[in-house]
């Protein structure tokens, strides 16, 4: 048992840390919200060209090789300085799911996502949240065309993509995954904007045209393991914004005076702080867990939905004490400390939401102590 | 990062696992309600024939020179069964690791083996009438006097005094001192002593705690802990680390959250799928707050002290286990709020029910917890 980073992963962290303070500061993620992605690409492709986007991708697919805890940290540091969740969307889900289900030519696509040229926008939430219900997109074949037809909601990392992935029910009533051009006829969108000012999109597809080749075959376990890994690297990225709102929130309470004294020498205040960094604290240790468990089995359904709920319920809680010791501050525009709190209840529901969470949760039958 | 158990690890909890599975039996906690003890003499000396009292102590003291982890392995299988294991910890955590810290080689060659073998208990008094949490203000005075010592005063809320057969006692042996963290002497006292006198205090979680009065108690030289007037800083700076360095109440939740996840599981009711969600965070936190609990057994193996770390793991698997308790009952219904063995999990739902106390008051409130874990971890400023 060992709890310490090693020395390439003590790097790894210090660099990126370094890297988003330079390339991503607050002040670039403002412009994000008011230019959209184009204050946020550039930053993305350097990410792309550091070798960050390919971590945990193998080296022989073009990665950077690593694994699901490497990627855990790093993802600590972006969600630290609240980066878009661009890599999860286009590489942890879209590019592990072309690579784990992919044919060759199909394999293709990856090295332009690590390098950040190209972006795959998976589009497979279909009802208020994501689901484990099969999708209800059909793919028809028309003679010898494919075509697609139904509706997907809420996909993220649209507006950057150059292709879609979407999963639909075959003629067979099999599950696939089939890569869209965005340009191809036949898909109505509608942008929504969030809490975070971040843009999503519904889309419909009405007889979409789709290229033979670009049909992936049928495995919903290995896209379940997809989403598990995914699901872990969003946790880790709540507990990063997490880990950083607690850390203003403690910075304002030393600074910030009241009735003579720093606000912090309260016991009010301190103790919300410091239930804070509990949950803060407990659901890092079951992310770091998760992480190492998904790479050293592979799979790991039960603790990654553990992860994900608890990290969310962390990052929740944490930027909500971090704002509230704020006070009237907390909740202005121009401090900085609120933009923290408009991401927690989507770092929550990102890839899967937390009642999903419960109901896996709720349905494993193992017990919790086990001989490992 | 490596999260696995080493084999070595592994082979240890198979072995407390089978051990408590044998021993650790119904009819082991019907002879404890008849004897209104959690201190079970009979399983104790079972512990000690199996070497098992003083993992963490080095070899040439008569313990076994494991690290933290087996001590939180032992801990969490144990109590997996619920099995009766405080004495055994004050007396190896309280007393025996506060000898080997900071006793003398006298007192090493005494007690050490006496405890390891299972033939000696200890427990340990700080809190008095009007010291709780400012633990620090303890009046009870130790007064030198031809070469030994006088005690006279008062302790409360003692664990184990009823049947234990040393007391280690802080007590204020300079009143003169500057400073009330000055002046503080520790004692290891038989309390067999006359003068020496132990009254129960029954609470409302089953087993008592006890109030003990010194009256002029003779206590030798050679008994006094560490040196004279230093017994603040050792405490603080040993003591209570000790006490946080294994993993604890981690077993108990796990237990509770997978018999409470089989009830549901098996139960059609209304209630119980309205409360399988609940369930499930809780489990998913008790999981998330055992590896923290590994994490901080791991750091005092490295050599650190995460003083904070410690009270958050207190806090959190306190909290928990009230949670659990609380919502164990609403998963039972009236059934979890019958007393007695014969009630729905042996009745530990409602023991813990009205025994949480114990682990949220015990060892420091969690009012006194969040403020180390404001002060110490998150360098917030006292209080003025």
């Amino acid at each position: 048992m060992n709890f310490d980073l090693s020395e390439e992963q003590r790097m790894l962290c210090e660099t990126a840390r370094k890297f988003f303070a330079r390339e991503f500061p607050l002040a670039r993620l403002r412009e994000l919200e008011s230019r959209g992605w184009d204050a946020f690409m550039p930053v993305y492709r350097k990410m792309g060209e550091i070798g960050y986007l390919g971590i945990a991708v193998p080296e022989q697919a073009g990665g950077s090789g690593g694994t699901w805890i490497d990627l855990a940290l790093f993802a600590e540091e972006a969600g630290r300085a609240l980066v878009p969740t661009l890599q999860i969307t286009s590489v942890v889900l879209s590019g592990q799911a072309v690579l784990a289900l992919g044919n060759e030519a199909q394999r293709a696509r990856l090295p332009a996502l690590l390098t950040g040229e190209a972006v795959i926008a998976p589009a497979w939430i279909e009802a208020t949240e994501a689901s484990r219900e099969p999708p209800a997109v059909r793919m028809a074949t028309r003679g010898e065309a494919i075509e697609l037809n139904g509706a997907k909601r809420y996909v993220e990392g649209y507006a950057p993509a150059s292709e879609l992935l979407v999963s639909a029910r075959d003629p067979a009533d099999a599950v696939r995954f089939v890569l869209v051009s965005r340009q191809a006829a036949g898909i109505e969108t509608e942008e929504v904007q969030l809490t975070s000012l971040d843009r999503v999109h519904h889309l419909r597809f009405a007889q979409v045209p789709v290229a033979p080749d670009c049909v992936m075959p049928a495995d919903w376990n290995a896209w379940l393991r997809i989403i598990d890994a995914a699901k872990i690297v969003a946790a880790a990225w709540s507990i990063g914004a997490a880990r950083a709102a607690l850390e203003m929130a403690v910075a304002y309470a030393k600074d910030r005076k009241q009735f003579g004294r720093p606000i912090g020498s309260f016991q009010a205040v301190q103790h919300r702080l410091a239930d804070a960094a509990i949950v803060l604290e407990q659901a890092s240790a079951m992310v770091r867990y998760a992480a190492w468990l998904c790479s050293s089995q592979g799979s790991c359904p039960r603790e990654a939905a553990m992860a994900k709920l608890v990290a969310g319920r962390a990052v929740r809680l944490v930027t909500h004490a971090a704002t509230l010791t704020h006070g009237g501050y907390g909740f202005m525009e121009e401090f900085d400390i609120q933009l923290y709190f408009r991401r927690a209840k989507q770092f929550e529901h990102l890839v899967e939401g937390p009642v999903l969470q419960r109901e896996l949760i709720a349905a494993d039958s193992e017990d919790l102590l086990r001989a490992r | 990062m490596d999260f696995a158990f080493s084999d070595e690890h592994r082979r240890f909890r198979e072995e407390v696992r089978e051990f408590a599975r044998a021993e650790v039996t119904a009819e082991l906690f019907a002879d404890m309600e008849r004897r209104e003890s959690e201190f079970h003499p009979g399983f104790h000396a079972k512990l000690g024939e199996r070497g098992w009292i003083g993992l963490q102590w080095p070899r040439e003291y008569g313990g076994r020179g494991l690290d933290n982890l087996h001590v939180s392995i032992f801990n969490e299988e144990m109590e997996y069964r619920f099995a009766p294991i405080s004495r055994c910890r004050t007396s190896v955590v309280f007393v025996g690791q506060s000898i080997i810290a900071f006793g003398s080689e006298e007192q090493k060659r005494y007690f050490l083996p006496r405890i390891a073998r299972g033939e000696l208990t200890g427990v340990w008094a700080l809190t008095e009438p009007d010291a709780g949490s400012d633990a620090a203000a303890i009046r009870l005075r130790a007064d030198e006097q031809d070469g030994a010592w006088l005690l006279n005063g008062e302790k409360i809320f003692t664990s184990g005094a009823q049947d234990a057969d040393y007391v280690m006692v802080a007590a204020r042996s300079d009143p003169k001192a500057q400073s009330k963290y000055n002046g503080i002497s520790l004692f290891l006292v038989p309390l067999a002593s006359p003068g020496l006198t132990v009254r129960p205090i029954k609470t409302i979680g089953g087993w008592s705690v006890n109030q003990e009065f010194f009256d002029n108690v003779h206590v030798p030289n050679w008994l006094l802990l560490g040196d004279k007037n230093k017994g603040w800083q050792n405490i603080t700076r040993y003591t209570l680390n000790f006490e946080r360095a294994g993993i604890a109440r981690t077993g108990m939740l796990l237990r509770l959250a997978d018999e409470l996840a089989g009830i549901v599981r098996g139960s059609p009711g209304a209630g119980a799928r309205q409360l399988r969600h609940q369930l499930a965070e809780l489990r998913a936190e008790i999981m998330a707050g055992r590896w923290l609990g590994y994490r901080v057994a791991w750091l005092y193996d490295q050599g650190q002290i995460p003083t904070s770390e410690s009270s958050m793991i207190k806090v959190l698997t306190a909290d928990l286990l009230a949670r659990i308790a609380d919502l164990g009952t609403d998963i039972l219904g009236w059934a979890g709020l019958v007393r007695g063995s014969d009630a729905p999990l042996q009745g530990r739902i409602e023991f813990f029910l009205r025994s949480i106390w114990f682990h949220l008051v015990g060892g420091g409130t969690p009012d006194i917890q969040r403020n180390i874990i404001a002060q110490w971890g998150l360098g917030l400023p006292r209080e003025p």
